[in-house]
């Protein structure tokens, strides 16, 4: 059990990748329950500005559910409780006084399955815009515009904006639910398994998404793949049992992990 | 109908919308969800009498259009509250997950996500609840409307009758008056034609929709 707790960056136990980075989100032992199943247990993790972070671990140990504790999307589930801290931009977003609605405009997400509205794809897109208050036809058609085309769709969709969004393939359905999310020009992209349903074509073009919107974006993303986590991310986090078994520089934790169990995982041995 | 459209919609998307969202599961949710159960099945002339005493004689409307109708929108609220539960809670999830995500409140996400949605079925539930109401004739014999001849009332606050009424007296004149005879059998088409219209459209309404979701 002796390296299954990671240190808090300010502890300087561990080599911190990239010390000049800023960091968005750091969690501080953070617990969460679901009625009695504790499925996540004393989380120390912080997440860099412009990087991406690939949560990786076996079925059901807790990657969904923490990536939903940062913006708070856990909590539409009645039976949940947590402890601990997380503070995004060194504030605490636990606490109640802080508006969720607000948290979810800068920390958007991404889903596993491509959930598009039964709307029209202009519509998609603009509806962040227009929960937030932009009414100006002009403004509206400029951020439709650019989130499309940050999302690579644009070329795709260009011409048929009008039509309803559930014509298109899985892979376009996925980079339009990306361009909605951009649409509300969020700081942090949270992105769970959003490959799992796609072709290999289409996986490619996400792949190459992350790794260009990691130049404006805080990126976190779970995925099953480890290959992916390899090819995209900055740093890793592997869990285990709701634990964070090892978090180290993507690097360094598939080429010389120091926990057992993560080579294990890594090499596929379980999981 | 003037009457009992808009009190049932609002009403019953009203309460559907605060038992399916806002209400917290437990004992007082699973208390009334078992009465709007049993409400939906207690026989039409209950409501009758209750529409009697409530409308016409503690509020003293007397038999006019408006407690008519108030009384046969009591008789098809539970079907209409339960037709659009059924519609609210079968929007996915992952719809109002998507919109919440978006930093959007929850009124915005019943307003611009879950009611669109939900709207065909509730149209369909509330179309077929009111095609029940055409027909009744029960509770509004008991609050004590006028059968034959009326001049076609003018507004809500005016005498009426029903058409199933009308069909009766007709019918069981038409020894004295030959013509009540045709216009009984005239009656009998206009409703027969009103209730299969209203029953197409609730049809047409939801295949037109089923394949979108
Ligand atoms: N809504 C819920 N109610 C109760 N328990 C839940 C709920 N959601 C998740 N859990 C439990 O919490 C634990 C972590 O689940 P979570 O969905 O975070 O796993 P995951 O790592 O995302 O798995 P997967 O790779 O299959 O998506 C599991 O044991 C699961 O059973
Ligand atoms: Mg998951």
């Amino acid at each position: 059990m002796s390296l299954t707790m990671i240190k808090k960056p300010e502890t300087s136990n561990r080599t911190i990748p990239n010390t000049s980075k800023n960091i968005v989100f750091d969690t501080d032992d953070l617990n969460l329950w679901y009625g009695d199943t504790h499925a996540l247990k004393n989380i120390n993790l912080s997440i860099n500005e412009k990087e991406v972070t690939a949560i990786i671990g076996p079925s059901g140990c807790g990657k969904s559910t923490f990536i939903k504790t940062l913006n708070r999307m856990v909590e539409m589930v009645p039976s949940v409780r947590t402890s601990g801290d997380i503070k995004y931009n060194e504030k605490s977003i636990l606490e109640k006084s802080f508006r969720v609605e607000e948290l979810r405009t800068r920390v958007g997400m991404v889903f596993q399955k491509p959930n598009p509205f039964p709307k029209s794809i202009y519509e998609n897109v603009a509806y962040g815009p227009k929960i937030h208050g932009i009414r100006n036809k002009k403004v509206l058609d400029e951020i439709v515009e650019k989130s499309l085309r940050d999302a690579f769709i644009w070329d795709e969709v260009k011409d048929r904006l009008k039509e309803n969004a559930y014509g298109l393939s899985g892979g376009q359905q996925q980079r339009l639910c990306i361009a909605r999310t951009l649409a509300i020009e969020p700081d942090v992209l949270l992105m769970d398994e959003p490959t799992s349903a796609l072709d290999p074509i289409s996986t490619l073009k996400v792949e190459e998404l992350v790794q260009k919107l990691k130049e404006d974006y805080s990126i976190v993303i779970v995925t099953h793949n480890m290959q992916q986590a390899a090819r995209i991310s900055d740093q890793t986090a592997f869990f285990l049992n709701g634990e964070v078994v090892e978090f180290d520089e993507t690097e360094k934790l598939f080429s010389n992990p120091s926990d057992q169990r993560t080579e294990d995982y890594i090499t596929g041995r379980f999981g | 109908m003037a009457v009992v459209i808009p009190v049932t919609v609002i009403i019953g998307i009203g309460t559907a919308l605060y038992l399916e969202l806002y209400i917290k599961r437990g004992s007082i949710q699973s208390i009334i969800q078992t009465n709007i159960a049993n409400l939906a099945g207690v026989p039409s002339i209950v409501y009758g009498i209750l529409g009697l005493t409530v409308f016409v004689r503690a509020m003293d409307f007397g038999n006019i259009v408006l407690a008519g109708g108030l009384t046969l929108s009591l008789l098809i609220l539970p079907i209409v509250i339960v037709a659009a539960q059924e519609a609210v809670r079968s929007v996915p999830q992952h719809l109002s997950e998507a919109s919440y995500g978006m930093g959007a409140t929850k009124w915005q996400t019943i307003r611009r996500i879950i009611l669109p949605a939900a709207l065909p079925g509730i149209l369909t539930g509330s179309i077929l609840a009111l095609s029940r109401a055409i027909g009744e004739t029960a509770p509004l014999t008991v609050i004590g409307i006028p059968a034959l001849l009326m001049a076609h009332p003018g507004g809500i606050f005016d005498k009426f009758t029903a058409l199933p009424m009308q069909i009766y007296y007709w019918t069981l004149d038409s020894s004295l008056v030959d013509e009540y005879a045709n216009l009984a059998a005239a009656t009998i088409i206009v409703l027969l034609l009103l209730l299969f219209i209203l029953n197409s459209v609730a049809v047409l309404i939801r295949n037109k929709f089923q394949q979108r979701l």
